[in-house]
């Protein structure tokens, strides 16, 4: 008995459209099964792959624990969600959809911080006038800490915000932020500036495989053919594009 | 991810005779029994040791929204029993606990028993003779490690103090000093800061900022404020956040200073290197740092008259100090140690695998929030390590 590959795709929004264009584009249709508004689905010709579709913060935590065999998600997600994600998943293709800067933006007013470092030499003066360590607002929990671990900034707390972290500094819940943006003009609107050195990760949807999932039972052939399949028609590809765009991502690691 | 195993402790009879013997030896010593609350607000370990801890212990969200933790440690949960109980102690306290803590194992070979492990430790809160209760922690410390069968192990010693106190001998401007001094437990960043200030400071800043820094040189601080106000103004930048103009203008000239100063000489950036390369035994160090000061014509005599008068009180206490080392660079990686600091370590055991540790933290109870400021010094032992140890050497 064989086990079906399954595959996870973002449950609706852009994401699920930029990757039903992308599988398109590959000579690949994915398609729901039963209801419209079900979540289960397809993909033409390949009876043995499952699709499911998920939330993106659930497709990240399935491929940790190994429910699903692959998926797609963004790559902020991802780091944010999985500890260690570069042993415990395989980062298998950038997919040129989903763009968006983890950074850290702080108000435009501290002419004096304008690196990373600046901030962790502040934050003793800080410290010693308001007798509490900065406030960093951000959904990013796990990536503001690795960041800050990695540019030596210690002198810091987070506040977690689920929403509206921009609003944050101006509101007086938190001194600065770590945030995703794509055009930044929400940090202009508020006042804030990204440090010099402050993208943290250029983020985009990616293709995924979990190292924790069970690849017996025909699973793994049927990745294999899978992405043969995607890397075989990459005429609709932006694949130069996209692997630039990897390049770049991996030095600001 | 690791399987978690059902059982906190492999052996609960051992582990409970283990336990026994360490706390009657402190109770026996006057220390009063403290029971602490293993689940505590996260704010107060986030303020004290900072957003490290979330990375390695269990901190959570309950369903009213409060953010809490498993304790990490017992020597802050001990010190809010102290400020909590003012009533009960005045100004000065003996205690003792034992219990589970918590952290989060890294790595593949972390047991379970990492992840959940039993301590069992001592605080002394108050004012006493400074170098006597040091010698007094460290020698009970050692007993009570004796008292349970194990004699084999080293001790590292450290003082937190005395680099303090060589980098306020050596003439420099008072920020480099607090940047080094508030970096010398993360050697990584403390190394980098030194090898900036070596060199003429170059900041890679937009022309226009960097005119503005030139002027404040010239500046009193309100001359300078008022310039930086306007520049914010021509920017069309509002002042948002809890940062003040005063504030923000003091940095700007702090590095507006740098900028001109000259670089921290050679001569001196050697003195603190050879100072972190002391690793002796205890009673040689003495000599080491009197040369040390003798050459470089600073004034330690009072750190050094205080570092000599520990190890007569260590002398006196019948402490053997024939395992024992010191390390200018050790300097426990929890922020809040000040001052003497030390750890007692198994003779083939890699270095953070020690089974007991402490030290003098005379900043935590007021910053906890305590009106007074209030000396503190502990120890907790590893009853794990211990308990493993005993295992392995005995049967």
């Amino acid at each position: 008995m064989t086990e079906n590959l399954t595959i996870a795709v973002p449950s609706k929004g852009r994401l699920m459209e930029e990757t039903s264009k992308y599988f398109h584009a590959h000579g690949l249709n994915m398609q729901k099964i039963g209801h419209d508004r079900g979540y289960q689905g397809e993909i033409e010709g390949f009876e043995d792959i499952d699709i499911v579709y998920l939330s993106a913060s659930e497709i990240a935590y399935q491929l940790k624990t190994g429910q699903i065999h692959m998926g797609i998600t963004g790559e902020d997600l991802v780091r944010e969600s999985i500890i260690g994600a570069d042993q415990r998943i395989e980062f298998l293709k950038q997919l040129g959809f989903g763009h968006a800067d983890v950074v850290v933006a702080v108000p435009d007013c501290w002419l004096d911080v304008r690196m990373v470092q600046d901030l962790e030499e502040m934050a003793i003066e800080f410290r010693a006038r308001h007798s509490r360590r900065l406030k960093v607002a951000t959904k990013y929990m796990n990536i503001t800490r690795q960041f800050f671990t990695k540019k030596s900034v210690a002198g810091y707390r987070i506040v977690e915000s689920l929403g509206a972290t921009e609003g944050t500094p101006m509101g007086g819940t938190a001194d600065l932020i770590v945030d995703i943006t794509s055009t930044g003009e929400t940090l202009l609107a508020n006042h804030l500036r990204i440090l010099d050195d402050g993208i943290i990760l250029k983020s985009q949807a990616n293709l995924l495989a979990s190292r924790a999932a069970d690849w017996g039972g025909g699973a793994a052939e049927v990745r294999l053919e899978l992405m043969n399949q995607l890397n075989k028609n990459s005429s609709a590809d932006q694949s130069d594009e996209a692997q630039d765009q990897a390049d770049q991502s991996l030095e600001e690691k | 991810m690791n399987e978690i195993s059902a059982s906190a402790v492999p052996d609960l009879k051992a582990m409970n005779a283990l336990e026994e013997k360490i706390t009657s030896l402190f109770s026996g010593q006057g220390f009063e029994h403290i029971d602490p609350a293993i689940i505590q607000p996260a704010d107060v370990y986030l303020q004290q040791i900072g957003e490290s801890i979330r990375g390695r212990s269990y901190v959570f969200t309950d369903i009213d929204g409060q953010e809490l933790c498993l304790r990490p440690d017992l020597t802050v949960p001990a010190a809010r029993v102290f400020i909590e109980d003012h009533e009960h102690y005045g100004d000065k306290a003996r205690v003792y606990y034992s219990g589970p803590t918590f952290r989060y194992p890294y790595g593949d070979t972390a047991s379970d028993h990492s992840r959940e492990f039993r301590q069992a430790g001592i605080e002394i809160f108050g004012k006493e003779d400074t170098e006597k209760v040091e010698a007094e922690v460290l020698s009970l410390t050692i007993n009570a490690i004796k008292e349970v069968g194990i004699s084999n192990f080293n001790i590292r010693l450290g003082d937190l103090g005395l680099f303090d106190a060589l980098l306020y001998a050596i003439d420099m401007p008072e920020r480099w000093r607090k940047r080094l001094s508030e970096n010398f437990w993360r050697p990584e960043e403390f190394r980098a800061i030194l090898k900036q200030l070596s060199a003429p400071q170059n900041l890679e800043y937009e022309e226009g900022l960097r005119s503005l820094l030139r002027k404040l040189n010239d500046l009193s601080t309100k001359e300078s404020e008022a310039h930086v106000s306007q520049y914010l103004n021509d920017h069309a930048i509002p002042l948002i956040g809890a940062r003040t103009l005063p504030e923000i203008t003091n940095q700007l000239r702090a590095k507006a200073a740098d900028l001109v100063a000259n670089p921290l000489e050679p001569e001196k950036i050697e003195l603190i290197e050879r100072y972190l390369e002391i690793s002796a035994p205890p009673k040689a160090v003495g000599a080491r740092l009197e040369d040390l000061a003798e050459k470089s014509g600073l004034d330690l005599t009072h750190a050094l008259e205080r570092y000599q008068k520990r190890i007569e009180w260590l002398n006196k206490l019948e402490v053997d100090l024939s395992n024992a080392q010191f390390t200018a660079e050790f300097g426990r990686n929890l922020e809040y140690y000040t001052g003497f600091v030390f750890q007692i370590e198994k003779q083939d055991m890699e270095q953070d695998g020690h089974i007991a540790g402490g030290g003098r933290y005379d900043n935590l109870i007021q910053s906890l929030g305590s009106t007074k400021s209030l000396p503190a010094i502990g120890t907790a032992l590893h009853l794990d390590r211990l308990a493993a140890l005993i295992d392995g050497d005995v049967l």
